[in-house]
């Protein structure tokens, strides 16, 4: 129930006409760098699970920083513990056949950093899963700052089925998988002449999974009945490669717990507030982790128990709208190809529709280098 | 100063008394012949210097010429006559040897009144009378008589058994027969005086005796006449008003409140003393001219809320004729909504509180709207570019009169201006009206009925309507007795209404209305029992209702569900008692106590927490009703408040003083500015009254007989169970506030500094003040903080503050203002470290307030043009030309922080990031001085 938000508008009714937004960088406002940040859940799910440990970076200078070398652990309460084993840097996972979450039990997390300060979750209680009962999309138009046009895209909701308990929190991990294709096949490669390449699209389709960046949340507390409706989560705008071939979304709904819901929800009401003429203050959040010798260091991230309910949907590209991403442009000028250094050969080489040599740079090519892998996920279902 | 002169000069004859302090007679000064040839002006500084003679002039009147001398040594007045009869000038001397400089016979008609200002020369009033008979206020008329006369009060018969008596009398304009309320009757052998109450009502008891009385008011020249006090009596006053004033922005707490009252931490503003005062979007606003006074701060322009010293903006209490406004604010907080031109003056309080006063810890904002002229009908109204306003007034037979003023806003063209069409199609409207009746039945009586109304709306297509609403109506009854005793009883009615749809997220939106009622009754009796002691004593009770409303959704496809808020009411009275001691000459004590009570009543259903434990949803034990009538919890608390005031010579004084105070209502609100969409609420079974006590001391002085005033104050501030709120709190849907409520303790220190020039052709004032605000929230019990129990500042907490105000007379036509505004920058929450959580880029936030925004600082400049100063016209019309904002300095309102691609990117908005011109015109029916 967002009131402010609606005020920045106003703002420009009124002052339209002065006021002004404009970069602008505070002096050296670094401080509370070196945090110990804490990143994972388990879940209903079978395992293996894992958390990542990390450290705070600072403003002028945002970076993930692994922190490796502490002993993770993970207890019930029943009393069973596992010792997580860290598979890269930072990165600490339970066994395949280790621990397994289930709903009703509640969970710890302990971390024993290697300067020998202890860090403890208490414990936190898996909550039950609440069914998703159905995902979509829909295209959609939406308006668009930086475009003077609106950007087409699928627009993804969400339906939860009904909460029997009065109120759910729920917090939805999104990953998306999409199919794409490189600009250019590979026929022929070139280092002084030209040889045909064998197989022209072998690095031409790839598929890419990832997070999606953005926080989706919401709670049950206010409705009645208790079910989320048509809620929508992430937008899929045409403006990249997502769309170009099939995309899969997999919506992961976590039940978690108030307290966790509370920590994500500042997180997500600070950025969506600032800015705004009517904000409110903007303060540090600290999760559920705590220092037990020194009750006041501050610590970032929460680790949660969630209730997860998956489902998966694909989408084929929609058709009747305009894509907006850049493609690479195919050069035909033989004279630059011929200037490429043979420390550099072997260049991938395609063909224009009239038969002319054309190069480009390496990822017009390799689909891999932006991201994808050639190998279809085993979940993956092709389309039509 | 005793002696009296008189200029006789043709028909229309008028008396002058020279109250002047010039030495002795000048006549036989024989100025060199290094005076020839200078020009006028010069030729008169000059003389002024080498002589110590005294000149008054009219300056704009005086002709462009170059003295020219004969040769033989003359005196001044035969080298002035010589070369200024012919240009239609007289120059007189008077007993004292000051030299006056006239239109021949024109006086009466020409000479502006400036011309005596500075030498405090005075006029009567033609119809002032003086009584020597048993009816006392039937005086003899002295109309025609031009020799200057102590005005003998009673008779000896009469006081014969008695020392002392008392003079009483009404103090009126000449021009218009108002009351002039708060107008101070001084006298001077005994540094003592009085002030007018709302009737324009004065009364003093003094030994029997002659005494030298002036007489003086805001808006009126100050008037010196000499009494003969044999038994009591009455001596009615007519002031004459500053016409041609050059002094148009003296906020007074003028000379006599600043040295010689108790009063401290207390300023006045009348609507014309800031004519000139700098506009933004040409709206005159005379609240906001309190932003400019020392002690007073904002979170930031655009908000209508008053921080003052150190307090939350909801410790301040703003009525108008009684009348509480629980919503100060236009269009979001850019325009106050009060219509200047219906208002005659307000009164800020924020050091001593008079005991009268009671229910909020920092400060009463008393505003006065004006009565209505009683001697005929007039209009002026007010065009700028935002709004345009009309206010008419007159007599209603002869013992009432009236006032009516209206305000609208005509913006929803600007916003048709704009491009971005969500703008353009959105509707933005503000009006606001006053209404105000008085009769006097007898002089005895008077009844004062006032309404006053304010509305908003503001319609943002797609996202939401918001409308809001002051209502409210007084009626009040003032009885006077004719021995110092007066009687008020006041009947208040105030209501706020909120309301709002909000479709931003479809699948939340969501409709409430909120509403607030204030039902007030008060009585006050007050009389001078003997000449050192004046009693005030009182009582008042106000009934609080508050309608949270109910939240519905607002459209089919919401998923809202309805939630219904009990209603919630209170009863808080208080009783009151007060004394002003003058203990001697020089030191004059005052102060008084208040017993305050509040309940807070049924129906309502209360929840029960767990002992010292928060006060969270999982810790409600149980739930207990109450039905109505049954008082759920009731808090008693009593206010002190002592002031004292030392006489340190004739110029100098210093004051101290203590005060606590009780408040039982404050506003929910969680932003860094108060929004208008925040509500009130009432302290209840678990949020407890806020408590504040203050400290000040403060010196006062008055350099070079009043030339300059300085003043400076003192404080230390402390509030206990300030009301806090917890991080991420949400108030609108909160069916328990008390989860999202926090208390904790306000400590606030400040010192102030204030240097005013009153009068000359420049006056204006100057202030510094530095502050500091800290709150901490640190409950041991429960385990409840903020900030992780550190202390933080506040949000308002603005350590140096700097404010110029300055006005300079060009001539009588055009007159040019500005002021300079600094302050060191709010404090913020900047994020300042960053991490990851699921691949999301999260910002980590520093304490609460660790950091500045950038210092604050605006030039404002406006240039008054007055329309011909043809005394038969049918209306007068003056154009102000204002630029807000004059170096276009992009102040920051605010810095936030933005990831994007990756990349963190700071902003700075700014709300007047450029200078805003504006030009406003305003008339008003007859010449400039009516």
């Amino acid at each position: 129930m967002r009131t402010k938000k609606i005020i920045i508008p106003a703002l420009i009714i009124l002052a339209g006409i002065t006021a002004c937004i404009d970069e602008y960088w505070p002096g050296d406002i670094t401080k509370y760098e070196d945090l110990l940040v804490v990143d994972g859940y388990i879940s209903n799910e079978p395992g293996p699970y894992t958390v990542k440990l990390s450290i705070s970076a600072g403003i002028n200078d945002p970076r993930y920083l692994p922190l490796g070398g502490a002993e993770v652990r993970i207890t019930d309460d029943n009393g069973y513990n596992e010792l997580l084993t860290e598979i890269e840097d930072g990165t600490y996972k339970t066994a395949d056949d280790g621990i397994q979450g289930e709903a009703g039990t509640s969970y710890k997390l302990t971390i024993i950093r290697p300067d020998e300060r202890v860090y403890e979750s208490g414990f936190q209680m898996l909550r039950h899963p609440l069914a998703i009962d159905s995902l979509y999309a829909k295209l959609e138009f939406h308006p668009s700052e930086e475009h003077a046009y609106n950007l087409a895209g699928y627009q993804f909701y969400i339906t939860t089925e009904n909460a029997e308990h009065d109120s759910s929190y729920l917090f939805w991990d999104l990953i998306e998988t999409y199919q794409y294709n490189a600009d250019f096949t590979i026929e022929y490669l070139y280092d002084g002449g030209y040889t045909r390449f064998p197989k022209p699209d072998s690095l031409f389709t790839c598929w890419r999974t990832g997070n999606i960046e953005n926080m989706f949340l919401y709670t049950t507390e206010n409705l009645s009945p208790p079910q989320i409706k048509n809620f929508p989560i992430n937008f899929v705008s045409t403006q990249t490669k997502r769309l170009s071939i099939r995309y899969s979304m997999l919506a992961k709904q976590l039940s978690i717990s108030k307290k966790a819901y509370d920590y994500w929800n500042n997180i997500n009401e600070i950025i969506d507030d600032q800015g705004s003429l009517y904000t409110s203050q903007p303060f540090q959040i600290r999760g559920n982790i705590k220092n037990i010798n020194d009750e006041n260091e501050p610590v970032l991230g929460f680790f949660m128990a969630a209730g997860v309910d998956s489902k998966r949907i694909y989408m084929d590209r929609p058709d009747g709208v305009d894509f907006h991403y850049g493609e690479c442009y195919a050069d035909t000028d033989p004279r630059y190809l011929e200037a490429i250094p043979p420390g550099l050969w072997p260049v991938y080489v395609t063909t224009t529709e009239s038969g002319m040599y054309a190069y480009g740079a390496e990822t017009c090519f390799d689909c891999r280098l932006v991201g994808g892998t050639i190998n279809k996920p085993d979940f993956w279902i092709d389309g039509n | 100063m005793r002696f009296f002169i008189q200029i006789g000069l043709l028909t229309g004859c008028i008396l002058m008394f020279s109250v002047a302090w010039s030495q002795t007679g000048q006549n036989g000064v024989k100025p060199g012949s290094e005076y020839d040839g200078l020009p006028i002006t010069e030729f008169l500084d000059k003389a002024e210097k080498e002589y110590g003679v005294s000149f008054y002039y009219d300056v704009d009147a005086l002709p462009d010429i170059e003295i020219r001398m004969s040769g033989d040594a003359q005196t001044l007045k035969t080298i002035l006559n010589a070369n200024l009869n012919r240009n239609g000038f007289d120059v007189s001397v008077d007993a004292n040897g000051n030299i006056f400089i006239l239109k021949s016979g024109k006086i009466k008609t020409s000479i502006s009144n400036e011309v005596f200002k500075e030498r405090q020369i005075i006029r009567p009033a033609q119809e002032k009378t003086v009584s020597e008979e048993e009816k006392p206020d039937e005086f003899a008329e002295t109309e025609k008589e031009y020799v200057s006369k102590t005005y003998t009060i009673g008779n000896k018969k009469e006081g014969a058994k008695r020392s002392k008596a008392t003079l009483s009398g009404y103090i009126t304009s000449v021009e218009n027969n108002e009351p002039l309320i708060n107008a101070t009757i001084y006298v001077q052998e005994l540094q003592k005086g009085t002030t007018t109450n709302e009737n324009g009502h004065y009364s003093i008891t003094l030994k029997k005796g002659n005494y030298t009385l002036i007489a003086k008011s805001v808006e009126t020249k100050e008037e010196k006449f000499r009494i003969n006090l044999l038994s009591d009596g009455k001596l009615d006053l007519k002031l004459e008003p500053q016409l041609f004033m050059l002094n148009e922005i003296v906020i007074s707490s003028e000379k006599y409140h600043n040295v010689k009252g108790t009063q401290m931490g207390f300023e006045k503003i009348s609507t014309r003393e800031i004519k000139e005062l700098p506009m933004v979007l040409g709206e005159r606003d005379i609240i906001k001219v309190a932003h400019l006074l020392p002690g007073v701060l904002s979170v930031a322009e655009g908000s209508a809320s008053f921080n003052v010293r150190g307090s939350p903006a909801d410790q301040n209490l703003f009525f108008i004729n009684n009348v509480p406004v629980y919503n100060t604010s236009h269009f979001l907080g850019f325009f106050s909504s009060f219509n200047s031109n219906a208002i005659e003056e307000f009164t800020m309080y924020k050091g001593n509180i008079p005991v009268n006063y009671g229910g909020r810890l920092s400060s009463f904002f008393d505003i006065k709207a004006n009565e209505g002229k009683q001697d005929r009908f007039s209009a002026r109204g007010e065009i700028s570019p935002i709004t345009s306003g009309a206010v008419v007034e007159g007599p209603i037979g002869e013992k009432a009169n009236y006032m009516a003023g209206l305000r609208t806003t005509y913006s929803d063209w600007v916003l048709g201006l704009v491009e971005n069409p969500d703008i353009r199609d959105s509707e933005a409207d503000f009006a606001d009206f006053i209404g105000n009746f008085t009769i006097r039945p007898d002089e005895k009586n008077k009844l004062n009925l006032f309404a006053y109304h304010s509305y908003d709306h503001l319609d943002l297509v797609e996202l939401a309507k918001t409308n809001y609403k002051n209502t409210g109506a007084s009626l009040s009854w003032d009885h006077f007795w004719n021995n110092n005793k007066k009687l008020n009883v006041s009947l208040i009615y105030g209501n706020y209404q909120f309301g709002q749809e909000n479709s931003e997220l479809d699948l939340a939106a969501y409709k409430h209305a909120y509403e607030l009622d204030h039902l007030e009754l008060k009585a006050s009796y007050s009389w001078k029992i003997s000449e050192q002691h004046d009693i005030e004593v009182g009582v008042n009770s106000i009934f609080y209702r508050l309608d949270k409303g109910d939240i519905l959704p607002l459209t089919e496809t919401s998923l809202i569900s309805k939630r219904t808020f009990e209603k919630e009411r209170g009863v808080e009275s208080a009783i009151y008692l007060g004394d002003s001691w003058d203990v001697s000459d020089k030191l004059e004590l005052s102060g008084g106590v208040r017993f305050n009570t509040y309940s807070y009543l049924g129906p309502k259903t209360v929840m029960n927490y767990f002992e010292n434990a928060p006060k969270i949803k999982s810790n409600i034990t149980d739930t207990t009703y109450y039905s109505s009538g049954d008082i759920i919890k009731t808090y008693n608390g009593m206010d002190y408040r002592i002031a004292a005031k030392l006489l340190l010579g004739k110029s100098s004084s210093v004051k101290a003083g203590y005060n606590r105070l009780h408040q039982y209502i404050f506003l929910l609100t969680n932003t860094v500015s108060v929004s208008p969409s925040d509500l009130w609420k009432l302290s209840d079974y678990h949020i407890k009254p806020m408590t504040g006590d203050q400290y000040s001391v403060g010196f006062y002085t008055d350099i070079w007989g009043g030339f300059l005033e300085v003043s400076m104050e003192a404080y230390y501030k402390k509030v206990k169970d300030l009301v806090e709120y917890k991080d991420g709190a949400e108030f609108l849907i909160n069916q328990l506030p008390e989860t999202d409520i926090v208390q904790g303790k306000l400590d606030a220190y400040g010192i102030e500094l204030m240097i005013r020039k009153p009068y000359g052709r420049l006056n204006g004032w100057m202030n510094y003040t530095y502050s500091d605000a800290t709150i901490e929230v640190e409950n041991e019990i429960t385990g409840e903080e903020n900030n992780f129990g550190m202390p933080y500042p506040a949000n308002y907490d603005r350590p140096h503050a700097f404010n110029l105000v300055a006005n300079y007379k060009i001539s009588k036509r055009f007159n040019i203002s500005g002021a300079v505004v600094y302050a060191t920058g709010r404090p913020i929450t900047y994020p300042t470290s960053v991490y990851y959580q699921d691949g999301i880029e999260i910002l980590n936030y520093s304490l609460r307030n660790e950091y500045r925004l950038p210092d604050y600082f605006r030039i404002d400049l406006s240039i008054k043009i007055e329309g011909n100063l043809l005394a038969k016209k049918l209306a007068h019309g003056t154009f102000i030309l204002s630029v807000y904002n004059l170096t276009g300095r992009k102040n920051a309102y605010s810095v936030y922080f933005k990831t994007e691609d990756n990349k963190i990117n700071g902003y700075k908005l700014s709300i007047f990031g450029a200078p805003i011109p504006s030009i406003t015109y305003s008339f008003k029916l007859g010449n400039y001085a009516d």
